[in-house]
């Protein structure tokens, strides 16, 4: 059905956009520029805040209107209110063209205006229409389980705007802009694993919330409905008046519509108003918030970064020079064949579920075909299930290659070509990040970052990296760094306009080697300079319950009761150590009972970090069993007799945020019957990925080769809790919140704090109190 | 050898004059004269006596005792009474000081007059006799010999051994307690631990701790617990430097076990204990020996790895006091204030003032220039050739024997394949090294122990050629059977021809039964490894478990459950053959 719906809207675009593109094309005429159709939004907005160049404003209007107006008239059903709240949001991006730090690409920023000026004016119409709105309201309560476009549109649009801004921007980016993974790798300053595991989270949540929402889509559908279904043909008369209105607006001239300036006006002035918010952007400079994992939850790793990887010098030698002097070079397939060959090779060896080599191939033809936008061969598969050699498979991969002219750059087609392959492993095949990425990727699993410890992230008035956090323990706040200070220089080199990626990369160096910053708190006059040496930064994994001070933690779960609480907030290499010094504390402090909260942590990834904490915990007992894809080897991991916290009860949190690796953890003290679990299941599944070394040695690739099983008989996975005690999303973002920033070794001591509700813990200290009562 | 016959010698002399003459005053000038010399003594054990106005130590290299008057702070005489000493004790009247000779396989009975001390009886115990403890009555010596696997109760009325008792494991420490009525016994190696009664001899329980090098062991002041030091191996960390930089890997430690809980046999050992963490990130105490709990809730433990004296209070603060090299045995005065430190290889001892935390060294004698194989024995205790001082080469090989534990190391060439921690008895003549047979000489397997397990600093050329000169000088385990003289010939002849017969000589051929070559016997690794190099099987009734992970629990068990190389059945009787043979091998 939802195939339908977007074929119906797809439909109506290209009416719409044909009729547009005339008027376009002949504003494009007039200004003299045709290429201004494949020019960047950064580059549009410029032309006309600094030329006033119609043509390429006009070309943004073309190529964001209908998205915007999409929003516009789910929200506003009324045409006029629609009508005028999308010029609104034209005009903003109109008088806000000439200012600093657009990124790449401007989609995203419309739809969010376009939806926030909606909002309102649907509020401030909420009483004329009340009758309306309840109509509506109740209608869609009735057709929430079959939903119409509009209602899946109109869901959406609410539950795209409740995504964290972490994980919506990514997907606004490459679901709503269409830019391409590297793209908006490079807007975010993020790495590409990174930003797929964002996709990943984001559409894994929006598919979750939506199915809460009686929506029920498949990863793949929900991709297709945001980059379809929110976009509404525009109509050419809206379209042209948007444009005058906002050459006038642009320039201080009331247009014709003084309503519409009114409300680009009101919104502008809040804009200002608000206090730039820093999360969206937030870059660990130690990248501990960046990076996935080795062995576990490496779902999203990035796979175009084969691509980027490639040398152009590589990229020209696997192009054969071409005999004629004719300038159609011939793209020489082979080590690319050569290399894919090794790693169908290797999964069909190593997975444990390994998909036939055909399919394999057949799949990255397909996805390598759909990137040059080309139709698949009909013969493929059939030519597939003949391959035998890396021969036949080299030829078969230079006839699908498309000729080098107009098709994407080669790595761009290996890049597909792999991604495709990967989606029809299960668990899919991920490529190992740069070698440096990889180094950093270590350093934190091991906890010895090397670094300033500093957290960073984009100021937007600044234009510069400003610090949210000098990390506890860090070189940069023994030196006397402070939250806040906006980074000038970095050895010299200024910071202005320069992507957070790129300071982090400035930053970051070899142990022992220095670093200078020239740092300024946002009003003060004088800039400081600072000489840090890059050192060991050890981050804290395990924490108390509210923060006393940079050092000390208060762990009563609840004041008066010898029952303690500690937060796992990640588990690494040095949690084991952490929680031996937490039990000698807590010990000495005459606490009885410990409630452990491993909800909203994150981990390594690596199994062998679960081990550790689980075999620390546990007195004895099998903690799991893995499985290869030998079903005959069954290998079970025993847990030593060293026993933290022994003869306490221990109450475990547990939510949908755990991942694999803390998962295995929760099972295992479940299991063993040496914690009672409280809150909600978990989502994680029962593989385990490894990293498999290519025989170059250089090279490897991820994927699933196992999976665990519990020891307890006839429990299995998701993990669930003895005592379900849930939370609503509210409840649970703001406990998050509160958790994270009691973190932060700076914040500021808030005697009447309010901390958020914790149903969950509630229940976890009555039943800690009762197993204190008993003999 | 030179320094050591000239001891012998003097020895003789000594004991030639003392025999034919009585004469007092010249064994004490011979004594006096023996403390001068300048030759190696190595103190491994401390007792005292007249309310500690007299201390003596127990000299494994020169099998003397030397004499320290605790208020002069010197040494005044250093008595030879033996070959090897290993423990001494004073009887509660104070009348006699009785040590063990680890050598010599006997009990030395020593009447006291003072500092002076004159052999009075030797009685023969169970082969290597490696601790002494004796009943508060006086009256009875309790004797732990090491490899003959066994407990001797000497009556010190009778002078007579009235009792020997067989234990599954090889112990070391002993200690009293119930007032005497029961004596708690621990393994050498490994965890093990057994509660004998002192009346019947019968061995209670033996269970097992989470540990090993167990070498430390007292009562709290209160009398409630008993207080073990000891080290913990984990196998599911690797020897990692990260691994080790977090404590993951090594651990030492000091378990409290509850008295009530150690008495009842049927009781899980571990109920109601306390584990205490040593050291911490950035800071290991590689090795704790000997560890006493004071008064106040504060233990002193002694780090042989680290040279070092950790005072801790309870959870709080830890203070580390620097004492001589590779401290082990440690008595607290009569008056509690202070520790006295035997400094194994600096042939002196530390007195510590717990009050002032100060430290003050009293040299035992003049000491001669070491040689390379005596600077390997240094280096192998020495827990500063690994990253943080966590451990030492001794924390595994203890002794140079091994703590039957599987460790994940890169010995192997991989992490991820833990493997068993081989005897270092005879490994001079057992080339090629590591499971798998990768090492063509022990130098590179020296120095990749230190390099890639330890994760030290780069070790210099002198660094391993000393601790191969050491390691060579370690002989083979002697056999089980043979410690117990409980060889049967025939027995033996028929085992021997089992071991022909099923061809085991091929893999494990005589003098040293192993070979230079890897063989796949059907067994695998986590990375699916088949190749391995046998082991020695000198001293194969010392190891266990066996095989590279340790999957055989008994030498019995390689054969009937996992029929190792075995061509037809074996019959009961040729398979109690094979082991006899085994187990005089």
């Amino acid at each position: 059905m939802i195939i339908q719906i977007v074929a119906a809207f797809a439909e109506k675009g290209v009416m719409a956009t044909a009729s547009l593109r005339s008027v376009v094309h002949h504003l494009r005429r007039l200004a003299g520029d045709p290429s201004l159709a494949g020019a960047g939004d950064r580059e549009l907005l410029e032309r006309f805040a600094e030329r006033q160049d119609e043509a390429a404003f006009a070309t943004l209007v073309e190529r964001y209107g209908p998205l915007v107006w999409g929003v516009c008239r789910r929200i506003l059903r009324q045409t006029q209110d629609a009508e005028d709240t999308f010029q609104a949001t034209f005009l903003v991006l109109a008088r806000k063209a000439g200012s600093v730090g657009w990124r790449e690409s401007v989609g995203g920023w419309l739809y969010e205006v376009a939806y926030r000026l909606a909002s309102e004016a649907r509020g401030k119409a909420a009483r004329r229409r009340f009758h309306e709105d309840r109509a509506r309201l109740a209608a869609r309560a009735t057709t929430r389980s079959n939903p119409s476009a509009q209602e899946l549109s109109d869901v959406l649009d609410e539950e795209l705007q409740r995504l964290p801004a972490k994980i919506r921007s990514p997907m606004f980016l490459c679901y709503l802009e269409g830019r391409t993974t590297d793209q908006a790798a490079r807007q975010l300053g993020c790495s590409l694993r990174t930003l797929h595991r964002r996709l990943a989270d984001g559409r894994e949540l929006l598919r979750l919330r939506l199915t809460r929402r009686g929506v029920a889509l498949s990863s793949a559908l929900l991709v297709l409905a945001l980059q379809q279904d929110l976009w509404a043909a525009l109509p050419p008369a809206l379209f042209t008046a948007t444009l005058s209105e906002a050459a006038a607006f642009a320039a201080g001239v009331t247009g014709a519509s003084a309503r519409v300036a009114l409300i680009a006006q009101g919104f502008l002035k809040g804009m200002l108003m608000t206090k730039i918010k820093l999360a969206a952007l937030l870059v660990f400079v130690l990248g501990a918030l960046t990076t996935g994992g080795i062995f576990l939850d490496r779902t999203a790793q990035a796979r175009p970064q084969y691509a980027s990887q490639a040398q152009p010098e590589a990229a020209v030698a696997r192009t054969a020079a071409p005999a004629d002097g004719a300038p159609k070079p011939v793209l020489d397939v082979g080590p690319f064949a050569r290399q894919v060959w090794t790693i169908m090779d290797t999964v069909s060896k190593q997975h444990i579920d390994p998909c036939p080599r055909t399919e394999m191939i057949v799949a990255g033809v397909r996805g390598l075909r759909r990137a040059a936008k080309l139709s698949i061969p009909p013969d493929l598969e059939r030519r597939a299930a003949a391959v035998q050699t890396v021969e036949d498979f080299a030829a078969l991969l230079r006839h699908a290659w498309p000729a080098a002219d107009n098709s994407p750059p080669p790595d761009k087609l290996e890049a597909a070509f792999l991604e495709g392959l990967s989606a029809r492993v299960a668990g899919e095949v991920h490529l190992l990040g740069s070698k440096d990425e990889l180094k950093i990727q270590e350093q934190i699993s091991n906890n010895r970052y090397v670094g300033t410890g500093i957290q960073i992230a984009h100021n937007k008035e600044a234009d510069r990296a400003q610090i949210i956090v000098p990390i506890r323990r860090g070189t940069a706040r023994r030196a006397g760094i402070k939250m806040n200070d906006i980074i000038e220089q970095v050895d010299g080199k200024d910071t202005k306009g320069q992507s957070i990626k790129t300071i982090v990369d400035w930053i970051r160096g070899e142990e022992g080697t220095s670093v200078t910053l020239v740092v300024r708190q946002p009003d003060a006059k004088e800039a400081r300079t600072y000489t840090l040496k890059r050192e060991v930064v050890p981050f804290d994994t395990v924490h108390g319950h509210s923060r006393l001070n940079e050092n000390d933690w208060d762990y009563h779960a609840v004041a008066g009761q010898p029952i303690a609480y500690a937060r796992i907030g990640t588990i690494n290499i040095s949690t084991l150590h952490e929680l031996r010094q937490l039990e000698q504390k807590l010990k000495s402090e005459g606490y009885r009972a410990l409630v452990l909260d491993v909800r909203f942590g994150s981990s390594s990834g690596e199994l062998r970090h679960a081990a550790l904490v689980a075999d620390g915990l546990l007195d004895g007992g099998v903690m799991w069993a893995y499985r290869g894809r030998d079903e005959q080897s069954r290998v079970e991991s025993r847990a030593d007799r060293e026993c933290l916290f022994r003869d306490w009860p221990i109450a475990l949190l547990t939510n949908d945020t755990m991942d694999r690796v803390t998962s295995l953890v929760a099972a295992a003290l479940q299991d063993n019957g040496r914690a009672v679990l409280v809150g909600e299941p978990s989502k994680a599944d029962c593989f385990i990925n490894s990293v498999v070394m290519l025989p170059d040695g250089k090279s490897g690739i991820i994927f699933r080769t196992g999976r665990v099983e519990r020891a307890a008989k006839g429990r299995d996975w998701p993990v669930t809790p003895d005592h379900l005690v849930p939370l609503d999303e509210k409840q649970k973002k703001a406990l998050a919140d509160w958790l994270r920033a009691e973190e932060i070794a700076d914040k500021a001591p808030e005697p009447n704090a309010k901390i958020p509700a914790d149903p969950q813990l509630d229940k976890a200290i009555a039943v800690m109190r009762e197993a204190l009562q008993q003999p | 050898m030179a320094e050591r016959r000239f001891s012998y010698c003097i020895l003789s002399v000594a004991a030639s004059v003392l025999c034919a003459a009585g004469l007092a005053c010249q064994a004490r000038e011979s004594a006096a004269a023996l403390a001068r010399t300048p030759h190696l003594r190595r103190p491994v054990a401390l007792a005292a006596a007249d309310g500690g106005r007299w201390l003596f130590t127990a000299n494994r290299r020169s099998g003397a005792i030397s004499v320290i008057d605790t208020v002069a702070r010197r040494t005044v005489a250093e008595i030879p009474v033996g070959k090897k000493l290993a423990d001494l004790a004073v009887t509660p009247d104070g009348r006699r000081v009785v040590v063990v000779d680890e050598e010599a396989n006997e009990l030395i009975v020593l009447a006291r007059d003072g500092g002076e001390l004159r052999p009075e009886r030797r009685v023969k115990v169970a082969t290597a006799p490696v601790s002494v403890r004796i009943s508060p009555d006086g009256k009875q010596a309790f004797v732990a010999s090491l490899w003959s696997r066994r407990l001797t109760f000497v009556g010190l009325e009778t002078l007579r051994a009235t009792r020997t008792i067989d234990l599954s494991f090889a112990p070391r420490k002993q200690i009293l307690i119930s007032g005497g009525a029961k004596l708690v016994v621990t393994d050498s190696f490994g965890g093990r631990l057994a509660v004998v009664d002192t009346a019947t001899g019968n061995v209670e329980s033996v269970r097992s701790l989470p540990a090993h090098n167990i070498r430390g062991l007292a009562l709290s002041p209160e009398g409630g617990r008993l207080v073990v030091s000891h080290q913990a191996l984990n196998p599911l960390a690797r020897a990692t430097r990260d691994d080790i930089h977090w404590g993951n890997v090594i651990t030492n430690h000091v378990r409290l076990l509850s008295l009530a809980v150690l008495l009842d046999s049927k009781a899980d050992l571990l109920r109601d204990s306390e584990l205490v963490h040593l050291g911490d990130v950035g800071r290991g105490a590689g090795d704790p020996a000997e560890v006493i709990a004071a008064a106040d809730g504060a233990f002193v433990v002694v780090l042989s790895g680290t040279d070092e004296v950790l005072v801790k209070r309870g959870t709080g603060s830890a203070e580390y006091l620097a004492v001589g090299r590779a401290p082990t045995a440690a008595l607290l005065t009569g008056d509690k204030t202070s520790v006295y430190v035997a400094n194994t290889l600096a042939d002196s001892v530390s007195v510590i003032d717990l009050q002032t935390k100060t430290a003050q060294e009293i040299v035992l004698g003049p000491q001669p220039e070491i040689t390379a194989a005596e600077r390997g024995e240094q280096l192998f205790h020495d827990a500063r050739l690994a990253h943080d001082r966590w451990m030492s080469c001794q924390s595994c090989h203890t002794d140079g024997h091994t703590t039957g534990q599987v460790a994940d190391t890169l010995a192997d060439g991989s992490l991820g394949t833990p493997k068993r921690i081989l005897s270092l008895h005879g490994v001079g003549d057992t080339g090629p090294w590591a499971w798998n047979g990768g090492m063509p000489n022990l130098e590179t397997q020296v120095r990749k122990s230190i390099e890639t397990t330890m994760h030290g600093a780069k070790a210099t050329e002198q660094q391993v050629n000393d601790l191969v000169a050491f390691l060579k000088t370690i002989p083979p385990a002697p056999a089980l059977a043979r410690a117990r003289g409980s060889v049967d010939e025939a027995s033996v002849q028929r085992g021997q021809a089992v071991f022909t017969f099923h061809a085991c000589a091929n893999c494990h051929a005589a003098p040293a039964y192993t070979s230079n070559k890897t063989y796949d016997v059907g067994l695998t690794d986590e990375m699916g490894r088949k190749d391995f190099n046998p082991p020695s099987l000198r001293g194969v009734s010392q190891g266990g478990p066996y095989f590279h992970d340790g999957r055989a629990v008994t030498l019995g068990d390689v054969f009937s459950r996992h029929r190792h190389q075995i061509k037809a059945e074996l019959s009961k009787s040729d398979l109690d053959d094979l082991l006899h043979f085994l187990a005089v091998l």
